[in-house]
């Protein structure tokens, strides 16, 4: 196990530079250089150029990549040039509120997905199994910024129970953070959901045809048993797989759900840096939230072979 | 030399007979042609020109004169997502395009050639892999400029992976089967049995999971251009419409909820249709699913 780890982790190192690699030259396409960004259109062409020194961007580009690299392993990703912070920590501030969304969505998502899967499987060709399917198919093809809109629209407006934007911190006004963080993580634990179901309901079919249920129906164990306890626990290693799949990919679908909410997170401080051409924010809130994704996927894989002993990496 | 069996001429048959069963299939081929008319006809449907302001006319309900309202600049809504329809449908053509082009030639090859071109290839895709879609089209579209075209080749660049796995996948199987082996035999050269042999039997899962990134192209279009780094205005689109008629809700909802409703429609429309394709081609294939969650 340990070795496998190890391994997991050598063969991220390719993968992290290329990664790295990817965020510094795509930030290396700016239009016009940052030197330039910085200044100012107006901006002599002297000044230009002695900022462009003092920056390094006159050296050569594999030069600059290394020690962006560098300085970057060491959590120095720049500065942003609108309020002067370090990027590192500006990301990493925002982070909480981003990682609050995907969570509690996480676990809204689940509270659905796993009754309402496991109740179709059982009841395949039912009516309840046909509802849940169609709503599954609904819920995997709603743009999850529509969902957010017409929410709005219900609770916000037409029946003015929840805010329709907004956010003050936890640690504050916990209950006015949890009412304004209802909408949004209703959006997004709808649309996971959605996704969840159609795994968990086929997952659980996959298993419910094998011998050992057979097994086990015949020896004559209750059927909630023989669902919960044999079915439930083989279909759930597959199933593992699609959440953290989905948790990875939730870093970078939240953007457009922080905008419609104005949820201050990492998406809403990329878009926000965007329109602010604070490249090296955006710069290093991609880096950050590819090497979570990474990290994220890793963790997967791990607690894939951990639950399943069956599954052995030689 | 002989020809390869080539299991499309048959699947497309099937296909046929298939749809007249599958009523999901059914229901998505209907809903794509509908996208597909309303796009080469949007000039001759809309009632009126999608750019034509009139601010007496601003936020107008649902009328005869304006079957859908109007929005903030008294444009028509319909004749506008009739017109959006275009630009959905050219950012995912050309998106998927870009993405089975350059997906399908880099998995090919690195099943093809195996080992050292083939791990070096995919770590790069791995490489790919390792951002969430969106971020990374975002990150794109900030660098090249908001427009409708870097849109397009942005999520193209992000749907890479996808096209290039199952390029890889078939390519490893089909190499070893004795007809690339027969092949082989009367003299054919790699060029010949990569796009003789393997790319022919490749095409039912590149249709499938053709149609799958066409639909999460539509939905990480409307969302990069619902920030503003799509399609610009005044060209009508469907996030851009989205976007801004959130602004306006409290004095007409149809502003927002209609743009969507189309952008839905035409993800369902999509998906449904690559279920019916990958039933009817092949009922073991799964496409890759991993950049679904892209746009939402």
């Amino acid at each position: 196990m340990i070795s496998y780890i190890a391994r997991r982790l050598l063969h991220l190192l390719p993968v992290l530079l290329f990664v790295s690699a990817i965020v510094f030259f795509v930030f290396r396409v700016i239009p016009g250089d940052a030197a330039v960004v910085l200044l100012g259109e107006s901006a002599d062409k002297e000044s230009a150029e002695q900022l462009r020194r003092q920056m390094g961007l006159d050296r050569p580009l594999l030069e600059q990549y290394a020690s962006w690299l560098f300085a970057a392993l060491q959590t120095d990703l720049g500065q942003s040039h609108l309020n002067k912070q370090g990027v590192f920590s500006l990301v990493l501030e925002k982070f909480p509120a981003t990682l609050q969304l995907a969570v509690l969505g996480m676990i809204g998502s689940l509270l659905l997905s796993v009754p309402l899967g496991i109740l179709s499987s059982v009841r395949r060709g039912s009516w309840l199994d046909h509802g849940v399917r169609v709503l599954a198919l609904i819920g995997f093809c709603v743009p999850r910024y529509w969902l957010a809109v017409l929410l709005i629209l219900l609770f916000a407006l037409q029946l003015r129970v929840l805010p329709p934007a907004g956010f003050v911190p936890f640690s504050q006004q916990p209950i006015e953070n949890l009412r304004f963080a209802s909408l949004p993580v209703i959006a997004i634990a709808l649309t996971l959901a959605a996704v969840q179901m159609r795994f968990l309901r086929s997952s659980m079919l996959d298993v419910i045809d094998q011998d050992y249920i057979r097994t086990a129906r015949g020896k004559g164990l209750v059927p909630r048993a023989v669902v919960l306890r044999h079915a439930l626990k083989n279909a759930l290693i597959p199933f593992i797989t699609v959440i953290g799949m989905e948790f990875g990919q939730l870093l970078g679908g939240l953007v457009v759900v922080e905008q419609i909410f104005n949820w201050p997170g990492v998406g809403w401080l990329m878009v926000q840096s965007i329109f602010h051409r604070d490249y090296a924010v955006v710069q290093g809130a991609v880096l950050l939230v590819a090497a979570g994704f990474v990290a994220i996927n890793l963790l997967v894989d791990v607690a894939y072979t951990a639950l399943d002993p069956r599954i052995r990496y030689a | 030399m002989p020809t390869p069996p080539s299991i499309p001429a048959s699947g497309t048959r099937r296909l046929f007979r298939l749809a007249r069963r599958d009523r999901g299939a059914l229901v998505g081929a209907t809903l794509c042609t509908v996208l597909i008319v309303a796009a080469i006809g949007a000039d001759v449907l809309s009632p009126r020109n999608p750019l034509a302001v009139s601010i007496p006319d601003r936020f107008q309900p649902p009328s005869l004169r304006f079957p859908l309202g109007t929005d903030e600049l008294g444009r028509d809504l319909l004749s506008r997502i009739l017109h959006g329809t275009r630009s959905s449908l050219a950012v995912g053509a050309i998106a998927v395009a870009v993405a089975a082009t350059a997906g399908t030639s880099l998995g090919l090859a690195a099943g093809f050639y195996g080992r050292a071109v083939g791990g070096f290839i995919m770590r790069g895709i791995d490489g790919l892999l390792a951002f969430p879609a969106l971020i990374l089209a975002l990150a794109l579209t900030a660098m090249l400029g908001p427009s409708l075209l870097n849109a397009a080749i942005a999520i193209g660049i992000v749907s890479i992976p996808s096209f290039a796995r199952l390029a890889q996948a078939s390519a490893l199987a089909i190499k070893e089967r004795e007809f690339t082996d027969a092949a082989r035999a009367s003299g054919a050269g790699d060029v010949y049995v990569i796009f003789r042999v393997i790319l022919p039997n490749h095409l039912s899962p590149l249709m499938v999971q053709g149609s799958v990134s066409f639909a999460n192209a539509i939905l990480t279009e409307a969302a990069l251009s619902f920030l503003g780094l799509g399609v610009q205005p005044p060209a009508p689109s469907w996030g851009a419409m989205l976007d801004t008629g959130r602004k306006y809700l409290d004095q007409t909802a149809w502003y927002s909820v209609s743009a969507g409703a189309a952008i839905f429609v035409a993800v369902l429309g999509l998906n449904l249709l690559g279920d019916g394709l990958r039933d009817a081609l092949d009922p073991r294939l799964r496409p890759s699913r991993k950049d679904s969650a892209a746009g939402r």
